[in-house]
């Protein structure tokens, strides 16, 4: 009886650690990501898929006229520092380094995709006793 | 034979985790060399269990208990998967050069594909191993019995 209150308690902590990293992860958004794309997408930012070429270029003109070309340039330069800093501060934060800097191993994903993996399992594991339970019941 | 499966189906899951993340173990360069590497031993693992493949794909329709039934679907989906995931990975390959292969797509497109399919590949050997672990606790089982037997004959 001991045994087997261990096991439900192990296999609670997997599934409830399983939903963490599953959230962790943004598992599901990034699972279907596939089915909102099509081939020619070209995700830049701020691209709405939902307006047309045409729209899109006339909307640019339109910027364009009203921007002086120094004023344009110094919009882009504080975006890319702006953007930089983020990184930079994110990087930092996650304990990240580009790929070819990298010197330690670090599996901190990897344990949130483990955790993933083994929410899978247990939930098949007990959806496959529960339904052959059933069955012997019947 | 259940010992080399068993090693390989451990090694296989294990290398299938570190290649989640691209920049967990020893970076782009082993994520595309093993990424590539994978594949091969996912066909071993398809060889290994042909004659199961086999029977199963003969007696789809009519003979097969439902659970074979599922296990092969899921099987099929898992291939699927693989590929998907090998066949973007190789469109996306920075440190290996596929550029000859001229595929096409825009570079995000492949991305998004080969990280959507890995997320659902990964799910659904968790599934796979769920659906199989009356075997994998065979193995250990075995090795209890092995035990057990050199205790008695000695």
């Amino acid at each position: 009886m001991a045994k087997k209150i261990g096991i439900i308690i192990i296999n609670l902590g997997i599934v409830i650690w399983g939903i963490i990293g599953f959230n962790h992860l943004n598992y599901w958004e990034r699972s279907v990501r596939i089915f909102h794309v099509n081939s020619e997408q070209n995700f830049r930012p701020g691209f709405d898929p939902g307006r047309s070429s045409f729209d899109e270029r006339s909307s640019r003109n339109r910027t364009n006229r009203t921007k002086s070309i120094a004023q344009q340039s110094a919009d882009v330069v504080q975006r890319n520092r702006e953007s930089l800093r983020e990184r930079n501060f994110e990087d930092r934060g996650h304990g990240r380094r580009g790929f070819h800097s990298r010197q330690k191993i670090q599996l901190r994903n990897v344990v949130w995709f483990l955790a993933v993996f083994c929410l899978f399992t247990v939930g098949t594991i007990y959806t496959d006793k529960i339904r052959t339970f059933r069955k012997k019941e019947k | 034979m259940n010992k080399i499966k068993f090693i390989l189906n451990v090694s296989l899951a294990a290398v299938m985790l570190l290649l989640m993340d691209p920049r967990s173990f020893y970076g782009l360069g082993f994520h595309e060399w093993a990424g590539l590497i994978i594949g091969l031993f996912f066909l071993l693992h398809k060889a290994l269990n042909w004659t199961w493949i086999k029977k199963v794909t003969m007696g789809f329709i009519k003979r097969c208990p439902r659970r074979a039934r599922l296990n092969y679907v899921l099987d099929v989906l898992l291939l699927v998967g693989m590929f998907l995931m090998i066949f973007s990975g190789i469109a996306i390959a920075k440190t290996i050069d596929f550029s000859w292969l001229n595929l096409g797509g825009s570079h995000m497109f492949w991305r998004v594909m080969h990280t959507s399919s890995s997320y659902i590949t990964l799910a659904l050997f968790g599934i796979h191993l769920g659906l199989h672990w009356k075997w994998v606790v065979q193995r250990f089982n075995f090795k209890k019995d092995k035990k057990w037997q050199k205790k008695l004959a000695s």
